[in-house]
């Protein structure tokens, strides 16, 4: 019964969700309204279990002495920190917004800066003539940078009209196959979880 | 002689590294003042935004983490505030949630210039669910968000009191970092065509935002902060997208310079033949 029955709790549901999405029935519509608007609370639910998961699983590791104590330390009073100020902002924004906008975000920022290093390493190492397929790669990726950066029209007003070209033929065609072809595909994966065949998500093979 | 010049050509890492912070620090400190060209895609953005008149309600939801923010924040601000200037009436909202900071200094913002707080903007606040939440969101705004960031019911606001769904929307710009964004908002907004799908998005996105928008699912869009400094230029509003802008240029220019010397140095790289010694 305990694996019947989330089975049929996806089938019943998606049944709904489909059927409503093309016939006008009032009631139908006000379930299948009910259902989205759970999908929200579930949403911020799962949030709050990310949370004890991750609590669960740095303790596991400094009980078995895997995980580096150091790193798992930080990362845990960092999350519950924020978590205490989030929770309590209104009584403490000072401290809320000096954690977010004082540590939080230039750690982020900081973080993702350093890409600019990765960017330029690669840049000189792995954009390379080596074949045909990679001296392609290396004219779009050329046009690209030029045609998004100003510097590029100063350059030649040849530039950003190629770069256009790039981005409304080639690139639209690929998109548009990808997407077409994933849609199929997520509508072929969607029509075996509400009819009941695809099982994995809930353990069953 | 081709052993020397490969030597000289072969940039270690470290060489690397400081060139490109070099440059960096050197056009922050002193910007160059490179020309902007508006673009059509920025241009069609500002058109769209302008049109806007009291009485429409626009959504703008920020969809970006922190990582994302120095291209984004500009683009959240320069939209609200354009809206503002229609005088639209602004629903903000967050649908990461590191981006509800981010509207909550957007929406102080907008007071500081004079918005009222429940008539002219209101702040949702996080908003969780994906895609499931903006299909919920769109089909029944007081159902899915009762009250807004403050635990106000939405029904005692007087700009969201008469808002029940997308129906009642002129606009909604959703200003993203993530990937699959322009797939699942064109689904979700497809059955409401009288509200205009706008999207900002990071450069790298722009993409699989474009696609969108010769079908007209995506009205029009920002790409990155090049967008953004054109749509500040056409706003005649010198935001943080323009003053990034001389940054970017030389970045890039420096990066096709790596490339043309890690090009000459892979062509007078010493080739080893069979036979030669590897080392």
């Amino acid at each position: 019964m305990h694996r019947q029955l989330p089975i049929w709790v996806v089938v019943g549901v998606g049944l709904l969700i489909t059927i409503e999405h093309f016939l006008t029935i009032p009631t139908l519509t006000a379930a299948s309204r009910e259902i989205q608007t759970w999908v929200v609370l579930l949403s911020a639910f799962l949030l709050g279990i990310g949370m004890i998961n991750l609590v669960v699983v740095s303790v596991r590791g400094l009980r078995s002495k895997k995980a580096d104590v150091a790193g798992t330390v930080v990362m845990m009073g960092g999350m519950l920190g924020m978590f205490v100020v989030t929770a309590f902002r209104e009584r403490m924004p000072a401290a809320y917004g000096w954690m977010f906008h004082s540590v939080y975000s230039p750690l982020g920022v900081a973080v993702f800066s350093l890409l600019m290093y990765a960017m330029a390493s690669a840049a000189f190492r792995t954009i390379r003539m080596r074949s045909r397929d990679s001296t392609i790669f290396l004219i779009a990726a050329v046009a690209a940078m030029l045609g998004v950066a100003p510097m590029g029209a100063v350059v030649s007003e040849h530039i950003p009209a190629f770069y256009h070209w790039l981005l409304t033929v080639p690139n639209l065609a690929g998109q548009r196959g990808i997407t077409i072809a994933a849609a199929i595909g997520t509508m072929a994966a969607s029509l075996r979880v509400v009819l009941g065949l695809e099982r994995r998500s809930i353990g069953m093979e | 002689m081709r052993d020397t010049l490969y030597r000289v050509f072969n940039l270690p890492r470290l060489v690397i590294y400081s060139i490109i912070t070099l440059t960096m620090l050197a056009v922050l400190v002193r910007p160059v003042g490179i020309p902007l060209v508006i673009g059509r895609d920025a241009r069609a953005f500002f058109n769209v935004m302008n049109e806007l008149g009291s009485g429409d309600v626009v959504v703008v939801s920020a969809e970006f983490g922190v990582p994302a923010a120095p291209e984004c924040l500009p683009q959240l601000q320069a939209i609200a505030h354009h809206a503002h200037s229609r005088g639209a009436q602004i629903i903000l909202l967050a649908m990461h949630p590191d981006g509800e900071p981010f509207v909550d200094q957007v929406l102080n913002e907008l007071i500081a210039v004079g918005a009222r707080y429940g008539e002219d903007v209101v702040h949702l606040g996080f908003v969780p669910g994906g895609e499931a939440g903006i299909a919920a969101l769109m089909a029944d705004l007081h159902g899915t968000v009762p009250n807004d960031f403050r635990g106000v019911p939405l029904g005692r606001l007087p700009l969201t009191a008469g808002v029940r769904n997308a129906k009642d929307l002129a606009v909604v710009v959703p200003i993203t970092s993530d990937a699959t964004a322009p797939e699942f908002w064109t689904r979700q907004m497809a059955p409401y065509p009288h509200a205009k799908l706008l999207m900002a998005a990071q450069a790298a996105l722009w993409p699989r935002v474009q696609p969108f928008i010769p079908t007209g699912q995506i009205v029009a869009g920002l790409a990155g902060t090049p967008g953004t400094a054109e749509y500040e230029l056409l706003l005649n509003r010198r935001g943080l997208a323009l003053a990034q802008m001389d940054a970017i240029s030389v970045a890039y220019l420096t990066f096709v310079g790596f490339i043309v010397l890690g090009n000459i140095a892979h062509y007078l790289k010493p080739r080893i033949t069979a036979g030669s010694d590897s080392k």
